[in-house]
């Protein structure tokens, strides 16, 4: 998606992960800004502002042809234009395929090598979205594909505002952040703001997707936003991390990172070793 | 059981009520906010891994 004649996608990402339906898996949910309903239909809600032109691209990069793909995007025309101060609508993809843990010589998410490790400035973080600029983070969705057994989420969410060395706003598990807690138990969930819903059990080809949109209290910045979230503590798994964040910015705004291929883009799992991985 | 009733209507308004002011939210992303957003958590100050705090009895 482009706004108002930017060169640079404002919004770019593989469909399914833009409306939260990550690993290319297709399951039912319905939160407030997206909502995937029966059969094979993608719903979003996020308002996307515009002053004069607006180009919104698809691009078929399988093997197999498209026959049938349909779309309706209303849109309201205003007499007067927009204040010059609303913001555009941004959304990025960015995957760790594998995110590479420190060391795979742990045994569990308890393991005193692992505990005692410190990760203050969210050093090898897995990186949702970084933003030059003024404007304001309104959330992620985010898919896992386990290469180790046990729980994937020990990581904490790490926000670092304006050019922070160590995050403002700095969580306390990814199930935290997500709005759950407790490893979720066994229950896949989904509400309006936030969510889980594909749980996969905590053992290595598991796949959970999970949501948490901040409609709420968004997340400003005025010079700009780095928002991360730990892959296990302070970084220690290597599980395959899919994400789309949204944010709404003044531009200009900092080009994205290159969309990964569609071959780098395709769930697998990778010998990394650890727990549940065969690899040493 | 009137004042029961009359309990979960509220509260249905008030449930109701929130979800109409995510949705005025979400028509109010593309504004601009001039707040800083803070969070008061129990994470762990020394970057590590409890990120909890116990909670004591009053008796033992």
């Amino acid at each position: 998606m482009y706004w108002d004649g930017e060169s640079a996608p404002n919004v770019e990402a593989p469909i399914g992960d833009f409306f939260g339906l990550g690993l290319g898996d297709y399951f039912l949910y319905e939160s407030i800004p997206l909502a995937v309903g029966a059969e094979k239909a993608l719903n979003c809600f996020f308002p996307m502002p515009f002053q004069k032109h607006a180009r919104i691209t698809v691009t078929n990069e399988g093997s197999q042809k498209v026959d049938a793909f349909y779309f309706n995007i209303d849109y309201r025309a205003y007499s007067a234009p927009l204040p010059a101060d609303t913001f555009y609508f941004h959304a990025q993809y960015r995957q760790a395929a594998p995110a590479h843990g420190w060391t795979n010589q742990w045994r569990s998410n308890g393991d005193a090598l692992v505990n005692d490790k410190k990760n203050p400035n969210g050093e090898g973080n897995y990186v949702w979205m970084e933003a030059t600029g003024r404007g304001h983070f309104a959330g992620v969705t985010m898919s896992v594909l386990q290469n180790q057994d046990g729980w994937w989420g020990e990581g904490d969410d790490m926000f670092f505002v304006d050019g922070e060395n160590t995050p403002s706003i700095n969580g306390t598990g990814s199930e935290d952040y997500f709005l759950g807690a407790w490893d979720f138990g066994d229950h896949a969930f989904s509400y309006g703001l936030f969510g889980a819903p594909v749980k996969g059990d905590e053992r290595a080809g598991s796949r959970s997707s999970v949501y948490r949109f901040h409609l709420d209290s968004p997340i400003p910045f005025t010079k700009s936003l780095r928002a991360t979230i730990e892959h296990g503590h302070a970084n220690v798994r290597s599980d395959n991390f899919f994400s789309v964040a949204y944010w709404y910015q003044g531009e200009p705004h900092a080009v994205f990172p290159p969309l990964p291929s569609l071959e780098q883009r395709i769930p697998r799992l990778f010998p990394v070793g650890g727990p549940g991985n065969s690899a040493k | 059981m009137r004042i029961t009733r009359t309990l979960l209507v509220l509260c249905a308004v008030s449930v109701a009520a929130f979800a109409q002011d995510l949705r005025a939210s979400l028509m109010n992303l593309p504004e601009a906010k001039n707040y800083v957003l803070k969070r008061v958590s129990s994470y762990d100050r020394t970057a590590a891994m409890p990120t909890f705090e116990r909670l004591r009895p009053l008796k033992h």
